[in-house]
Order: structure tokens, then sequence, then C-alpha cells
């Protein structure tokens, strides 16, 4: 029975977030793993049936160890390539990496408040007030987000393993085809 | 005259009413407005700035926090970008009788005769802010009129300190930005302490700032950016400020050679 308790205790921190119930986790996790987020933020990998998510990774971002050349230039009709991993997208933006959500403290949100998460989702722009967060994170449709859901996806993203993970910087566009 | 005013200012503090088009209708150059300009202002690629301020009458400004002032209801700001002497755009913030503020731009004909109401989304071409570009730099300090307060008005800082103020305090301070341990925002209640502050954060040992390796160096590198994902400040600039840049570059060498020196 005290190991029992012991264990519960030690599990309360991690889902004290947001309104402070497992309940707010929960849903977090349910708007997470149905809102597409894991397609373009947890490296894939090449699996026996094809290409799938790396979960050893979840939603670390693009890895920073991960070799890539210039992207290849498109042509007829197409507009954007994506690197193997599906975290790294060039386009007419120039290309955005995707970032890492754990709660490392140095490479991921672990230093974020809520209000800067919210502010990055509703404004486009890091952490409400810096660069535009580029293509193809769905901005337009995702900061349609009632707060309620928000303070879940974001109590989740705390509650989840940290991921050490530094993504680099986007880079711009070396062509003047740069998005206003 | 007295009636288009009045009229205005009821309509102007109200929460739900809508801008007005016409700058007049602010109440700019109608209002009794204080001419003001802070120690450190805001680098805008070279352009003249004036400024002004309207505190209604009977109110007043509640000081007794040097930093954080506390603006009444029906305060009014406006600044005046011009180049070459040609009003380019207007800037108007405005506290409402909720509490709130909002935000708007005004831009100015060519013959310099009407100011009419920028569009919410701004005109990126023509460098026009949103009105949510507004707000993500004047709601991230402390209060949003950033150029009337204790440090801009009042206190004695190094030039290098003051412009980081000025240009970075808006977004970097313990508020708005809390994740990047990088505090540039100075407090007139204690300025050599804050001051000390934003240098240990630039020339500590995982500091922004390291003179003669620029890959340590990502303050000065992206004040010099004109990358438009990585340029500091990411809006309102296009052209780095040179002079201010060599400023701020001067004062963190001097700082770490000094650093490096003591015992």
């Amino acid at each position: 029975m005290k190991r029992t308790m012991l264990l519960i205790a030690a599990a309360i921190p991690a889902l004290a977030f947001a309104d402070g119930s497992a309940d707010t986790v929960a849903r977090g996790k349910y708007i997470v793993t149905t809102s597409g987020c894991n397609d373009c933020h947890t490296p894939w990998v090449m699996g026996a049936k094809g290409p799938e998510p790396d979960m050893t990774r979840m939603l670390s971002g693009h890895p920073s160890d991960f070799p890539l050349t210039p992207a290849p230039k498109v042509s007829g009709g197409w507009v954007m390539v994506a690197a193997a991993t599906n975290t790294a997208w060039n386009g007419p933006w120039g290309t955005s990496f995707t970032a890492n959500l754990t709660p490392d403290a140095e490479t991921g949100l672990g230093k974020w408040t809520y209000a800067n998460f919210r502010d990055t989702i509703r404004t486009g722009k890091h952490m409400g007030r810096g660069r535009p967060v580029l293509p193809p994170m769905p901005i337009p449709m995702y900061k349609n987000f009632n707060d309620a859901d928000l303070e879940a996806i974001f109590a989740y993203l705390q509650s989840i393993p940290p991921v050490k993970n530094r993504v680099p910087e986007p880079l711009a566009p070396t062509e003047s085809v740069a998005l206003k | 005259m007295k009636a288009f005013i009045a009229l205005a200012a009821a309509m102007a503090t109200s929460a739900a009413s809508p801008l007005p088009g016409d700058l007049r209708a602010t109440g700019y150059a109608q209002l009794r407005a204080e001419a003001f300009a802070p120690q450190y202002p805001l680098w805008s690629d070279g352009q003249a700035k004036r400024r002004w301020l309207h505190v209604p009458e009977g109110r007043s400004i509640d000081t007794s926090n040097p930093d954080r002032w506390d603006f009444p209801v029906g305060t009014r700001a406006w600044k005046e970008f011009s180049r070459d002497g040609v009003k380019v755009e207007t800037r108007f913030i405005e506290r409402r009788d909720d509490g709130s503020w909002r935000y708007a731009t005004y831009l100015w004909s060519e013959d310099g005769t009407q100011a009419t109401l920028a569009p919410a989304d701004g005109v990126p071409q023509r460098g026009i802010p949103s009105r949510d570009d507004c707000v993500a730099c004047h709601e991230g300090a402390t209060t949003p009129i950033l150029g009337y307060s204790a440090v801009q008005l009042q206190a004695k800082l190094a030039p290098a300190v003051g412009y980081l103020h000025g240009n970075c305090g808006h977004c970097h301070n313990d508020s708005a930005l809390p994740a990047l341990d990088m505090v540039l925002a100075q407090r007139a209640s204690d300025p050599e302490a804050s001051s000390q502050r934003t240098l240990a954060a630039l020339i500590g040992r995982h500091g922004r700032f390291r003179h003669g390796e620029a890959r340590q160096s990502v303050l000065v590198a992206r004040m010099k950016s004109t990358d438009p994902y990585t340029r500091m400040p990411p809006i309102g600039v296009a052209i780095p400020d040179s002079q201010g840049i060599t400023t701020v570059e001067h004062w963190l060498k001097e700082a770490q050679r000094q650093q490096e020196n003591s015992p």
C-alpha cells in the first residue's frame, strides 16, 4: 500500500498543469493525437511497412543530427518538398524545421509559459511576438482552437518525456520569392 | 468645433465603438496633448518621430510604481512617422473605458492634409504594422505606453543599456518572454541592479555575446541580420541600426574585457 501511494504521489506533479486535472492532460493527448501533430513534429523512419513516426522521439521536432543537402528545385506544378523525416520542408517561404514540442528545458518547451504557447498558435508568431511560424504548420486552422483546448494541448505537451534536440533556425528563401 | 471634439471623445473611449476612419476624430491636433520624447527611442529605419500624450482633464497618471505607470481611462497617445520631412503614418493608442487598450495606424495622404485608418492587417509592403503587431510589442511590456515611463523620461542608464531597453525590452522582459533567460528591460526602481542583470545574461557563461567568437555572439548577429527569420527586432525594422549596434557591441566588448581582467 505504501508503495502504491508513493507512486501516485510521484505521478501527481507530472499532471499538475492548466487546471491540474488528469482529464485536461487526457483531453490534450486526444487532440494532439487526432490533429496531426505527430505527422510533422515526430521524425519519420522507414519501417517494415513503409514510413512511420519514430515514437521514441515523439514530438521532438526535426532531428538536429539528420544530414540534409540543399533542397532540390521543383517545378511543373510542384511547390514544396519534404525531408525523409517529414520534419523539414522547403517551399517559397524558405526552409522550415518542425519544433521540439517536448518539455526539455533547453531545446523544447520546458520553459515556455502557457501564454507563450497560446500566443504562438493564435498569432502565428514565435511566442506571439517573434518571427512568423512557417508552413506547413496549419496556423490558419489551429488558431481557431478555443482556450480550453489550447490549455489541454499545452498540459499534455508538458507531461510527455523530454527529448534534448536543438532544432535549427529556419532558412530564408535564397531567391526573391519570400512570402510577405 | 467643441461639439465635434466632444462627440469624438465620447465615441473613442467606448469599448464597443469602432476606430474612427479619420485621424482627427481620434483627437489628433484637437485635444490638449503634451509633446514628449523618450531618452532611448526605438529605431524605425531612420524615420523621424514625434509623439504626444493626452490625459483627460481631472485625471492623472498613477506613478507610485516607477516600473508600471498606470494611465487613466481616456489616455491617448500619438506617434507620427516622417521621412525626409514628409509625414508617412501616425500611430494611435487609447485606453478605453473598460481599461483595455486599442491600437491603430493612420496613413497620410501624399499632400499631408489627411490621414485615414490603415487596414487591420497593416500594409506589409510599406512596413505598416498590423494591429496584432501593435499588441505584440505594446502589450508585452508592463504598460502599453512604451515611450512615456520613468525609465524613458527620468532614469540615467548607460547608452547601450538604454538602447537595449528601448529597442528590445518591450518583449525581452520578465512577463513576456520568461523562457529566454534574457531580460533587457530596465527598472527605474533599481537601474543598477537591472543593468547588471542584463549584462550577466549577455556575457556570462551562457551569454549571447562573446567578442571574437561569431558563433557565440547571437545578440549582435541578430541585430545586424536582414534575414526576416532571424533579425531583431522581428518587426518594424528592415534596415539595421548601425550606430545603435556599434554602441551595444562596444559596451559588451568593454564589459567582457573588464570581466576577463578582474581577479
